[in-house]
């Protein structure tokens, strides 16, 4: 096991650096830079200034020498500073991840929850009216992508009903509270996890039905095992594991959802963080951004093998 | 029992999802209509209105059909939004300069009525020889939030830090006519040998040539910096500083809190020279996307719409004018001259024939008053001060006839696709674009819209691939603003450069008196208005909206004949309070 975890580490490494190299010509590529990008177009502005600010930057450098020089701080442990607020990347970061899991932890809770208990009502009463119904549901929730039903969400919930605040992280003005936090997160939150959820649904609908078929079930109910256990220890426990992946995989989605969604809810993420950063041009932000995600979407892919061995004693990683 | 339960509820889950489906699809008759859009591009394929339809424009148009929110702010309280990046510090970014209103003070700051400036940190100043020099009388009762007092050190590193190319502040430029600027610029000194002590509460400022409007235009994009806990830092350590996240100033109000991307407070300041500010606390929130700005509006979560965030698309101006907690004023003038940016480095662009077609091509006044919904102001030159302009500018009217005879006679190859960048994205903008597109096409001129984003653009300048941009510049301030797009060698002249428009500029600027300055600035319109280095099209209006229950706020910027870009306006926040 510790000989494939540490394997699997390595072969991570090459796989990282290719994926800093490639972002970082693409970002470079981008038409413009910092400095033009913080130019208001409104306002006039001094070409004299323009050119200061380029050499303060070191965006004079050639693309190769740029890089090489973020790749010996990213080694050393510094992710260098922002070309716009001069602000360390990784304090950065660290100011603004736990916004960040905050939402996809509530939108994840609520999409697992959600999902897995409707998928697995549907499969064990396939094709009841119930099982129709969050079919048609996990359609209708495929089918909206996030943002969209972000702004319906705000639209009816914020604006016409007034429940829930339409944007932010706390109510500008008072103290933080728990509760108030809460009812910020709630929207962006279940837009995100509505998604999901049905994904989540279907999935498990489609294992659990897989599962129902197997011989081992039949056996246990034949044995006189009470209903309710043949269904926990037996279907949920082997129907599951499929799911398991989805929602390893779907972290990388669910992190890559959140960029859109914090910018419509400004909510104060990595995400938010990310597209001003894009807007800005400010590369070594971008930078940070890219390394961190691309981390992350391996060590959940990772954790999810894990997981699957916990879950499934027949797998085992030697 | 069970199964009727189920029943309601999937039928709660349908009717919820088909409600969302369809409120988008409500949306679009508020929208600019269709057939309008379309009889202003006659030629064109109608508008896109439907499913492109920018997602997050979809859920901002929606109709009024509901009351709205009520105002629900907190009492003492003002809620203002503003852009990301403000909270760098206002040194360096535009829209930042707007906290300097509640936190930082200048030597000067421009009056909301847009008439000239208001004595603020210096309590009068003598000009000598012209404007060769300006002496400044200091306030001796002023003490920054620490409770340090206020002195001529701080002004004279103010000044210099501003200059310092370390530094790389946005406005360094405002500094250049200062004896001893290109020396600091050069990286030979810190400090500006034209800036001098008297006493502790005097300084004088020698200029290296006369300008009598030295404190009027340059003064105010400076906000004055406390000296007693900056001067030890670094010039190049001063961006990033904490000092940004706790400004110790002279403002109405102190700073409390700062949070990257979310919010910034500060309480009333008590010892504020002006007197005690009568509101407890203010909140500046910071919006990331507009649209999400206007939501908060409408659900009465901030008190106020300023144009950093864009102002409000005129075409949901109704929307907000129905909502009654809500003062709109729809016709703020943006001092904005909008124009069709020309590169003039390009050899078809040098015919002026070809500028002129490029006028008569344009059916402006119907795309105002279809488009735009009637917003704005027919342009035949650029300056928005009508004191500023020529009586006997010359009138390009909608001919397309005339256009196409004018491209024949310059011999302009119609085969040639001219690229039309746009960097606005809200759908009235797109729409106004189309169809000066399609009435371009119309006559002869391929030009194809491209929407880019606003590094592209400058990049674009930079390195000469601009042909076409439907482009704005904020002048509210002054017309010798103008000089940045209309000069010789400025990035934004693209091209365009006659030395008689650089010699009344600098002649515009030798006099403070209004009545001296005109004539200069009626000339250039006048050879502007018939050599067209830019298309001139409108000035533009950018609807605001404020709540009416701080009183003051709504009040103010209704006296307000313009909109200043980039300084923070001297705006009597200390008088506003809450109903």
């Amino acid at each position: 096991m510790l000989a494939y975890l540490i394997r699997r580490i390595l072969v991570n490494i090459p796989l990282l650096i290719g994926i800093t190299f490639i972002v970082f010509m693409l970002a470079s590529m981008m038409p413009g830079d910092a400095v033009l990008a913080m130019i208001s177009t409104d306002t006039p502005v001094s070409d004299e200034m323009i050119k200061m600010r380029r050499g303060e930057l070191g965006l004079d450098l050639p693309l190769p020498v740029q890089y090489l020089r973020w790749m010996s701080n990213v080694v050393r442990g510094n992710l260098g500073y922002s070309f716009v607020s001069a602000e360390s990347v990784s304090q950065m970061i660290a100011i603004r991840i736990p916004a960040t899991l905050e939402l996809m932890g509530v939108s994840l809770l609520i999409s697992i929850v959600l999902g897995v208990t409707l998928g697995a009502i549907s499969a064990l009463k396939q094709y009841s009216f119930t099982d129709y119904s969050f079919t048609i549901f996990g359609f209708v929730g495929i089918s909206i992508p996030d943002f969209f039903l972000g702004l319906i969400l705000v639209f009816i919930f914020a604006i016409k009903l007034g429940w829930f605040p339409t944007s932010g992280f706390q109510t500008a003005g008072q103290e933080f509270s728990v509760f108030d936090n809460l009812r910020h997160v709630f929207l962006p939150a279940l837009a995100l996890a509505l998604v999901r959820t049905a994904v989540f649904m279907r999935y498990t609908r489609s294992s659990i039905l897989e599962v129902l078929g197997n011989d081992y079930v039949r056996t246990a109910r034949a044995k006189g095992l009470k209903e309710t256990i043949v269904i926990v220890r037996h279907i949920m426990r082997n129907g599951l594991i499929p799911v398991i992946t989805i929602i390893g995989i779907s972290l990388g989605v669910l992190f890559a959802g959140s960029v859109i969604i914090e910018t419509i809810f400004q909510w104060p993420g990595i995400g938010m963080m990310f597209i001003n950063a894009v807007t800005g041009r400010d590369s070594p932000v971008i930078m940070g951004y890219v390394l961190l995600t691309a981390v992350i979407v391996l060590v959940a892919n990772l954790v999810t093998d894990i997981v699957y061995s916990v879950a499934d004693p027949r797998i085992r990683y030697e | 029992m069970n199964k009727h339960y189920k029943l309601i509820a999937f039928v709660a889950l349908i009717a919820l999802f088909l409600s969302v489906a369809c409120a988008p699809a409500a949306t679009q008759p508020t929208s600019a209509p269709p057939t309008q859009a379309a009889s202003a591009a006659p030629t064109a394929a109608a508008p896109t209105q439907g499913a492109d339809t920018a997602p997050t424009q979809a859920a901002a148009t929606a109709p009024a059909d509901a009351p709205g929110a009520t105002s629900k702010g907190p009492a003492g309280v003002l809620r203002l939004p503003l852009r990301p990046g403000v909270t760098v510090g206002s040194l360096w970014t535009a829209a930042g300069r707007h906290l300097d209103e509640a936190f930082l003070s200048g030597l000067a700051e421009v009056k909301w009525t847009a008439d000239g400036v208001q004595p603020m940190l210096a309590k009068s100043w003598d000009m000598e020889d012209g404007g060769k020099a300006f002496v400044f009388h200091l306030r001796d009762d002023v003490k920054w939030s620490d409770g340090k007092p206020f002195t001529a050190d701080d002004v004279l590193y103010t000044l210099n830090t501003y200059a310092n190319p370390k530094v790389g502040a946005i406005h360094a430029g405002k500094l250049s006519d200062i004896v001893g600027y290109a020396d600091v610029k050069d990286g030979k000194t810190e400090t500006l040998s034209g800036v001098t002590k008297v006493d502790d509460h005097t300084v004088r400022v020698e200029l290296s040539t006369p300008t009598p409007l030295f404190v009027e235009l340059k003064i105010p994009f400076v906000s004055i910096l406390p000296a007693h806990i900056l001067s030890s830092v670094p010039a190049d350590k001063l961006k990033g500083n904490d000092y940004w996240n706790n400004v110790v100033g002279t403002g109405p109000f102190i700073m409390t809190k700062m949070v990257q991307d979310q919010l910034v407070e500060g309480v009333a300041n008590p010892d504020y020279f002006e007197g005690k500010p009568k509101l407890d606390k203010v909140v500046y929130q910071v919006y990331a996307d507009s649209n999400t700005m206007l939501a908060a509006l409408e659900a009465g979560e901030i008190d106020g719409m300023l144009f950093q965030g864009g102002g409000i698309p005129v075409d949901q101006v109704a929307r907000f004018e129905a909502l009654p907690n809500l003062k709109v004023l729809g016709n703020m003038d943006a001092g904005l001259p909008t124009f069709m940016l020309i590169n003039l480095n390009k050899d078809y662009f040098k015919d002026v024939r070809v500028r002129q077609a490029i006028m008569h091509a344009i059916d402006r006044q119907t795309i105002i008053d279809t488009v735009k919904l009637g917003t704005g102001t027919l342009s035949n030159t650029m300056f928005p001060m009508e004191w500023a302009r020529a009586q006997d500018l010359t009138d390009y009217p909608y001919d397309p006839e005339k256009a196409k005879a004018l491209l024949t006679e310059a011999g302009w190859d119609s085969s040639r696709k001219i690229d039309l960048q746009r960097y606005y994205t809200d759908q009235v903008n797109k729409d106004t674009v189309d169809a000066i597109a399609a009435q371009l096409q119309a006559v002869g001129i391929n030009a194809v819209v491209r929407e880019v984003k606003s590094a592209e653009f400058q990049a674009s300048i930079d390195d000469d691939s601009l042909e076409l941009a439907y482009a704005a510049n904020g002048q509210g301030l002054d017309p010798s603003l103008g000089i940045l797009v209309t000069g010789c060698g400025q990035r934004l002249s693209v091209g365009y450069c006659n030395e008689e428009v650089d010699k009344l500029y600098a002649e515009g600027q030798s006099s403070a008196d209004r009545a001296v300055r005109a004539p200069s600035y009626q000339k250039i319109s006048k050879i502007l208005n018939e050599e067209l280095p830019k298309g001139w099209l409108w000035w533009e209006v950018r609807p605001v909206a404020f709540d009416t229950r701080i009183v003051g706020l709504a009040e103010h910027f209704e006296e307000q004949p313009l909109l200043l870009f980039d300084i923070p306006v001297y705006n009597q926040m200390h008088t506003w309070y809450t109903k």
